[in-house]
């Protein structure tokens, strides 16, 4: 079964895609996303001078990761050896990069299309460190900047998102008047950890990239915008853990879905173990190609104007007399649930007015909602 | 035909195509065989291959710079000399102290010693000496702004939007008496600043009163320009210095007269360096990429000498934006340590 993809004239073997970050940042990384399967490896971003790498960097509490990384700590030459030393087999190498002006930009590109990339992605809006936001978010300038390198390269450019860049319609049409190819969305959100009460201190030094499984309802949504405002390819990226996020990302639209903090996280081999659990959940559905899942739920998702007012209320689907729980009854703001004399949760139809949210906690599927 | 057909035809990169010219050893044997056999197909010699298999190469590039004094040429030398190490060149150095003379002694020098190529920092070349230049065939790259010595590539920091930048600031922070110290020896770099403090005044609805003095790149330049102002009962509102030097003098005198920074007298720098974030108050600075610049001048240097591009594809003008950071000494109150424009 071939579920390979075209994104902007190049042949994805595959959906999945790494993103940018440390686990492309050298010949082995690189070397050992191609050899787990990726379609596609996008490098760390790589800019005209290396930047040092702060230690520690990564922050984690439960399940929130954060990144304080910035560019790669390898020089423009080292790059050379490395795209030229990796083994690609038929993935494909898309350089991710930035500058600070429309000739850097074009500049580093052009070496890097000459030292074999074979599509770059500009890191457009990166929420660590600090740049001109006017280029990153929005300017007069920004349609220039870009389209002094989509103008001097001769491969696909595609622009690297962030959450407020991707909410921009106005921005996002400046991209495509620029040239760009296809959009990654979205990058890391811009985050801090928390902040030690008793010492009075931020919980990491500087704002960090906030990555992972939270940010992926963000993604998601972003990603059915990106559709409805643009006609070119977007690829998800953002707080893909398993196979069925990918699947998420494609129905909503996705042209390919990269992976980055499962990555870090997991190790290399996750990403071999997603593709085929993507192929696997195709082939057993009969899916022949990815087009054939391609934006299917996108029909389902509707302005909210359109979404007509039902009148449903709460009432029980099977009885409950749990006294370990009480989910239902914390949800409701209405004081609707209420347990009667032997011990049953019961509804009252008569307060309750349908939030749904003592159905969506309940654990036991004890509640549902019906007309009244 | 062209390297980049060849590059299709043979199934290899652009860059292997011309490593197997320039470097052959650094490509494996089937490739190179494979490579040449193609541009011998297609009868491929490039007028580069030419001139790689003709001329001799010293694997030596020479870098002419006014002085080392100042961190932004430690930092641009620092910058050639590593790309330049990444290659494999050495690097020869000449300190022409603005004198366009030692400057042309200098090319005449390199010249004979057979470097491969020429970096020229804020060349003072003009008029005769230009015409030695124009006859040399020499890969070169300027580092400034001008076309000075009729070298086809240059690069150079944005100073003028970084100066407007700058000003913009200091006049959204409410000063309205503005002056600008220059450094005396480095007229290219004080014109675009004056150049884009001039855009910001123009652009500013406030009317501001602006003033410029030249003083030496040094602290005591810019200790004896701010005793002079205060002597002369002139001293503006917010004053911004060539330099991290001229500013810590500047402090200095201002220290001395017990005249407050920031409350009494705002400053900036228009170069940063690494003391500028531990000096009290913090000194709000303009960071340039300068070893970035000198990395970037070394790449379009070798890359004209390799030929390791199609090279009329590449841009031939480099311009970085310098960040301007900032601090206290402007008159920032914002809690928040450093913050950026
Ligand atoms: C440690 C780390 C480093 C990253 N470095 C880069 C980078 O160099 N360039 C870039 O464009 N994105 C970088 N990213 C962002 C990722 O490419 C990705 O867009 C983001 O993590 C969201 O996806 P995720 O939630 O699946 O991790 C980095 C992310 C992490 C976690
Ligand atoms: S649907 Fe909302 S209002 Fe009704 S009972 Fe449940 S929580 Fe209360
Ligand atoms: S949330 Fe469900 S399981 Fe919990 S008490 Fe309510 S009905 Fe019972």
């Amino acid at each position: 079964m071939a579920y390979d993809v075209n994104l902007s004239g190049m042949t994805l073997k595959n959906a999945i895609i790494t993103a940018a970050g440390p686990w492309a940042g050298n010949a082995e990384g690189i070397q050992r996303c191609i050899d787990a399967g990726a379609a596609a490896v996008i490098t760390e971003t790589i800019c005209l001078e290396e930047r040092q790498r702060i230690s520690p960097r990564l922050f984690m509490k439960d399940q929130q990761l954060f990144n304080t990384m910035l560019y790669s700590n390898l020089h423009l030459e080292e790059w050379e050896r490395v795209l030229d030393r990796i083994d690609r087999k038929d993935a494909k190498i898309i350089c991710s990069i930035w500058g600070t002006s429309a000739s850097e930009m074009a500049y580093l590109g052009k070496k890097l299309e000459n030292m074999g990339a074979d599509a770059l992605e500009i890191s457009l809006s990166a929420p660590i460190g600090s740049r001109n936001k006017l280029i990153g978010y929005h300017s007069p300038d920004t349609e220039d900047f870009i389209r002094a390198l989509v103008d001097t390269v001769d491969i696909p450019v595609m622009a690297k998102l962030s959450y407020e860049s991707a909410s921009s319609p106005y921005f996002i049409k400046e991209l495509e008047n620029a040239g760009v190819s296809a959009f990654s969305a979205i990058d890391a959100l811009k985050g801090l950890l928390g902040v030690d009460l008793e010492k009075k201190r931020v919980l990491m030094p500087t704002y960090g990239g906030y990555t992972g499984t939270n940010i992926r309802p963000v993604s998601l949504a972003m990603t059915a915008m990106l559709r409805q405002y643009s006609r070119l390819p977007v690829i998800s990226s953002g707080g893909v853990l398993h196979f069925e996020h990918v699947l998420e990302f494609l129905m909503l639209g996705a042209t390919a879905v990269q992976l980055a903090s499962v990555i870090q996280l997991y190790g290399y081999d996750i990403i071999y173990s997603i593709i085929a659990s993507v192929e696997n959940w195709m082939a057993s559905h009969g899916y022949k190609s990815i087009d054939d899942i391609r934006g299917a739920a996108l029909a389902s998702l509707r302005p909210f104007e359109d979404i007509v007012p039902r009148t449903l209320v709460a009432t029980n689907s099977k009885p409950c007399t749990r006294t370990d729980c009480t989910l239902c009854k914390q949800s409701c703001l209405k004081e609707a649930i209420t347990r009667n004399d032997n011990g049953e949760i019961v509804a009252d139809t008569s307060r309750c007015d349908g939030c749904g949210l003592c159905v969506e906690r309940c654990p036991d599927q004890s509640i549902r909602l019906s007309w009244r | 035909m062209n390297i980049k057909r060849i590059a299709e035809l043979a199934g290899v990169s652009v860059a292997t195509v011309s490593r197997v010219v320039n470097h052959p050893e650094r490509v494996r044997d089937e490739t190179r065989e494979h490579v040449l056999s193609v541009m011998q197909q297609y009868n491929f010699t490039p007028n580069w291959f030419a001139r790689s298999l003709n001329l001799e190469s010293s694997n030596t590039i020479a870098l002419l710079i006014p002085g080392i004094e100042t961190d932004f040429f430690q930092q641009i030398i620092s910058g050639v000399e590593t790309v330049a190490g990444n290659k494999e060149y050495a690097v020869l150095f000449g300190q022409t102290n603005n004198y366009p003379t030692r400057e042309a002694e200098f090319v005449d020098m390199m010249i004979n010693r057979k470097v491969d190529g020429i970096i020229q920092v804020n060349s003072r070349l003009n008029g005769e000496e230009t015409l030695l230049m124009q006859n040399l065939e020499l890969p070169r790259v300027h580092i400034g702004k001008n076309r000075v010595c009729t070298s086809d590539t240059l690069c150079y920091v944005d100073i003028e939007e970084g100066a407007r930048r700058m000003t913009r600031h200091l006049i959204e922070l409410g000063h309205k008496i503005i002056m600008a110290l220059f450094d005396e020896a480095n007229s290219n770099t004080s014109e675009q600043a004056f150049a884009g403090i001039n855009r910001a005044l123009r652009d500013t609805g406030h009317t501001i009163i602006f003033s410029s003095a030249q003083a030496e790149n040094s602290v005591r330049g810019g200790y004896l320009a701010v005793q002079r102002l205060i002597q002369s009962k002139s001293m503006p509102e917010a004053l911004i210095a060539a330099s991290d030097l001229q500013a810590i003098g500047a402090m200095k005198a201002a220290r001395d007269a017990h005249i407050n920074i920031p409350d009494d007298l705002a400053l900036a720098s228009l170069t940063d360096s690494a003391v500028c974030s531990v000096l009290s108050p913090a000194l709000t600075a303009l960071e340039l990429p300068s070893k970035r610049l000198g990395m970037a001048a070394a790449r379009m240097l070798i890359d004209q000498i390799e030929g390791t591009l199609p090279y009329v594809d590449m841009p031939h003008d480099l311009i970085l934006q310098p960040k301007l950071k900032i601090r206290e000494s402007c008159g920032n109150t914002q809690d928040i340590y450093e913050w950026f424009d």
